[in-house]
């Protein structure tokens, strides 16, 4: 009772009657009170004292938190922060007035007057205690937090000089006596009749009204969602390999969806028949937007001379390509030269001759290579049934060529017993009776034809045309258009048939020759 | 029956009643010594015996003296005495006298020795078959030190851990032949150092040990009423009962079984007038004793119960039943035992 002395005598007395007269303890929430507490544990006893500092529920001891030597009363304390039992509980319920922990002085109130009801607390039973009661004998006070299941109880309390402030279990003999603070609820937080909006879910709004209570009541239903909650995002499939994605703009919109697309499946290595011809066939199976296609692996290219339909229209080394692949084809020729009359009579045999390049990979062997006439047409073909081994077949090659050399076939042609002109054209068959299609396999023949004694005698110009459109121009050969003279004499016959001798013996000790040798 | 606490006192100075067995009803208002009553007596039923006391084995006065237990009297704080006390194996009694830093071992003869602590926060303590001592500081330094018959401190290891999170929240600590168990909120025990008293992987397991793998707890309800019931840690809830008890009990004070499985105890009757709450109209201790299947089979009533000045451990069984009391009056610290008839 010597502490109740100190604090209440004297002036001091006069002081808390002064305080009472006015003193309005806050409305504090059970919650409030054990978060006080809490915030002192740690703290040292200090007799007489009673202020710490807090950091939210929890203990700050940027404080220093003292220390307590010797039997109080009569004991020294060290630093400016602690509390003893009735300051502690004091300082926590905020009796008379609203006070932070970190302010310091002990408050009126010693711990046996919390044994008998007063303005600002109410003794109770003991069955009824609840978080931040008080317990409290005529030397001590502390606050209880729960009970335990076999009827004690968990405080808070300023123990002691030795112990400080602490939250711990114990028994309460007989002596102590419960009682509960006034003002426990939960402070206003609104005016009455008040109203208040927010917003929720995906863009909605709620509201919610102030009882009369003068607490929130519950928030209303959320109105006005949006589809989607803002910042999210969606994916879906489809077509058959393909996903697309949407997300949801700040007013919970769905935007528009993404362009379907996805990966090709299995990596892009499921092959698959374009259903086009040539190389274009092979295809691989991709995802485009969002589907599985056929995709072929090549894209057509022009044509080459390689056995090969590069352009997928079909056809082989079709229109006469003149670039010659790699590898070639194992049949593949170049018109090189050729002897052609310009003009016959009708019904005159002529001999004739055509130079092709082996620009295949394979050897020409004798007999093997032919040179078939591609117009079937007794009245217009040139078809000379004394040397042709067949109607179709106008020579054969009688020597070997190899691979880059250049074959010479000779044959004749008959001219038709009527009509001004006759066209044949000649084209290389491989051994198997197939036509060789590149790079130039083949010569146009173009003859005209005179129903009198000389050949020309109108003057015309007897055509060829080579192998198509190309002749190698390597070759260097002046004859590709052989200009006949408009008006024949004898001696120009005389010369014209050596001219055309000599050229013959130039091939005739010689089964084949070079384009090369000519330079 | 009604026991008004401050009628309770005895008269004399009673530091010779070691052993005294007195049957007397008379109070002495006012007395600041030893009571000379130290057993009350109760109709029981032939299957429920009474046990065979109060039996007044010590009386230790208050004082600053060797020969006498220190207590604080609190002013704006806790009010204490000696926080726990220990049997010896030659039936000495060891008490926790920590506002007097020390140890102190009483026998028929009075004070026989004293081992400093060097700490007045220790609130209980253990003996060891080897003379050693256990002892638990729950606030302060949060450990449990066993220390050498010399006072030497050879262990000390943290309270806090698995299975108890605050140290505050310790609520007994006990040893037994598997080693030092502490026990959080009365729910369940916690193995901390092994039969070595060496520090060991913790063990947590709910309530306290009866036999045969078997637990006990206790709950008390908001009225006042208590039930024990038996865990089996194989198989399951066992027996529950509900204590039968002469007045609203206040707490459990204590739980403990014997080797036989022989369950006791301890409850603090409390009750106060319902139109002032200030005013108790019972105040005092009572005793069951159980076989291992929950069935009554002894009682006891004690006169002493805990006080204003608090204490850590009241009663303690020994492994032959006989039921152990340390109880203050103004005098000084009263040690009683009950024991049963064989």
């Amino acid at each position: 009772m010597k502490k109740g002395r100190v604090v209440l005598g004297g002036a001091s007395a006069l002081v808390l009657l002064a305080v009472s007269a006015v003193a309005a303890p806050p409305l504090m929430s059970r919650d409030d009170i054990i978060c006080r507490a809490k915030s002192g544990v740690g703290f040292s006893y200090y007799w007489g004292g009673a202020c710490w500092c807090a950091s939210g529920c929890s203990p700050n001891f940027s404080c220093p938190a003292g220390s307590c030597s010797g039997n109080c009363p009569n004991c020294t304390h060290y630093g400016q922060y602690g509390a003893d039992c009735s300051g502690y509980v004091t300082k926590i319920w905020q009796i008379p007035n609203p006070i932070s922990v970190s302010t310091c002085g002990h408050g009126p109130y010693v711990a046996s007057m919390y044994t008998k009801t007063s303005s600002y607390w109410t003794v109770i039973s003991r069955n009824s205690l609840q978080p931040g009661d008080s317990m409290a004998s005529s030397a001590h006070v502390l606050l209880y937090e729960q009970g335990d299941p076999w009827g004690s109880l968990v405080a808070y309390e300023a123990r002691g000089c030795s112990s400080g402030i602490v939250r711990n279990w114990r028994t309460c003999s007989g002596d102590y006596v419960a009682a509960r603070r006034i003002n426990l609820g939960t402070p206003c937080a609104c005016t009455p009749g008040a109203k208040e909006n927010r917003g929720c879910g995906q863009c909605g709004t709620q509201s919610r009204t102030c009882g009369s209570n003068c607490q929130w009541e519950g928030w209303g239903a959320c109105t006005g969602q949006g589809p989607c909650a803002a910042g999210t995002s969606e994916k879906r499939n489809c077509c058959d390999c393909g996903t697309q994605s949407r997300s949801c703009t700040s007013s919970c919109q769905w935007a528009e969806w993404s362009a379907c697309d996805g990966p090709d499946p299995e990596g892009g290595t499921l092959s698959c028949d374009t259903g086009e011809p040539g190389p274009c066939a092979e295809g691989r199976i991709r995802c485009v937007q969002g589907c599985k296609t056929c995709r072929r692996v090549v894209d057509p290219t022009p044509e080459l001379c390689d056995e090969v339909d590069n352009d997928c229209n079909g056809q082989v080394d079709d229109g006469h390509p003149t670039e010659l692949g790699d590898p070639p084809p194992a049949f593949a020729a170049t018109l090189v030269d050729h002897s052609i009359p310009v003009v016959m009579h009708h019904g005159e045999q002529a001999t004739v001759w055509a130079a092709f390049r082996n620009d295949g990979s394979k050897r020409w062997n004798k007999n093997e290579i032919w040179l078939g006439a591609t117009t079937v047409d007794a009245e217009a073909a040139l078809y000379d049934p004394e040397s042709w081994a067949a109607y179709d077949i106008a020579a054969l090659l009688d020597t070997d060529v190899e691979p880059g050399q250049v074959g010479v076939l000779t044959w004749s042609i008959r001219a038709p017993e009527k009509g001004q002109s006759s066209q044949q054209t000649f084209r290389l068959m491989d051994p198997s009776g197939s036509w060789l299609r590149c790079p130039s396999p083949e010569l146009q023949v173009t003859v005209r034809l005179s129903a009198f004694g000389r050949r020309a005698e109108d003057g015309g110009l007897a055509d060829t045309q080579q192998g198509g459109e190309n002749a190698d121009p390597s070759s260097g050969c002046a004859c590709h258009h052989v200009r006949a003279p408009a008006s024949w004499s004898w001696a120009g016959w005389l010369l014209f048939a050596l001219y055309l001798g000599a050229w013959a013996s130039r091939f005739s000790d010689r089964s084949s020759w070079r384009p090369e040798d000519r330079r | 029956m009604k026991v008004s606490r401050g009628k309770r006192f005895w008269g004399g100075v009673g530091l010779a009643a070691v052993g005294l067995v007195v049957a007397a009803t008379s109070m002495a208002p006012g007395s600041l010594a030893f009571s000379k009553n130290n057993k009350e007596t109760q109709h029981v039923t032939s299957s429920v015996v009474q046990a065979q006391g109060p039996e007044v084995v010590l009386q230790v006065p208050w004082g600053p003296e060797k020969e006498a237990l220190g207590r604080v009297d609190g002013d704006e704080s806790a009010s204490v005495g000696p926080m726990s006390f220990a049997i010896g194996q030659d039936g000495s009694v060891w008490f926790l006298d920590q506002s007097k830093f020390r140890l102190a071992r009483f026998g028929k003869n009075g004070f026989e020795r004293e081992v400093g602590i060097g700490s007045e926060t220790f609130q209980d303590v253990e003996i060891a078959s080897d003379g050693s001592f256990v002892l638990l500081d729950r606030l302060v330094e949060r450990a449990v030190v066993v220390m050498a018959p010399s006072g030497n401190i050879v262990e000390r290891i943290p309270v806090q851990g698995e299975g108890i999170e605050d140290a505050g929240l310790v609520t007994a600590m006990w040893l037994d032949a598997s080693g030092v168990w502490l026990e959080h909120l009365h729910t369940h025990r916690v193995r901390v150092l092994d039969e070595n008293l060496r520090p060991c992987e913790r063990q947590v397991l709910r309530g306290r040990e009866v036999a045969e793998g078997r637990d006990v707890l206790g709950a008390r309800d908001d009225r006042g009423n208590v039930s024990l019931w038996i865990e089996d840690r194989m198989g399951g809830n066992g027996r529950q009962v509900v204590v039968s008890a002469p007045e609203e009990i206040g707490r459990i004070i204590w739980l403990q079984s014997d080797p036989y499985g022989n369950i006791y105890a301890a409850f603090h009757l409390l009750a106060f007038d319902p139109d002032d709450p200030a005013r108790g109209v019972v105040d005092r201790n009572y005793g069951l004793r159980y076989d291992k299947n929950l069935q009554e089979t002894g009682k006891w009533l004690s006169p002493w119960t805990i006080r204003q000045w608090e204490q850590y451990r009241e009663v303690r069984v020994q492994s032959d039943g006989t039921v152990w009391q340390m109880g203050f009056e103004d005098g000084g610290v009263v040690v009683a035992r009950w024991r049963w008839e064989a």
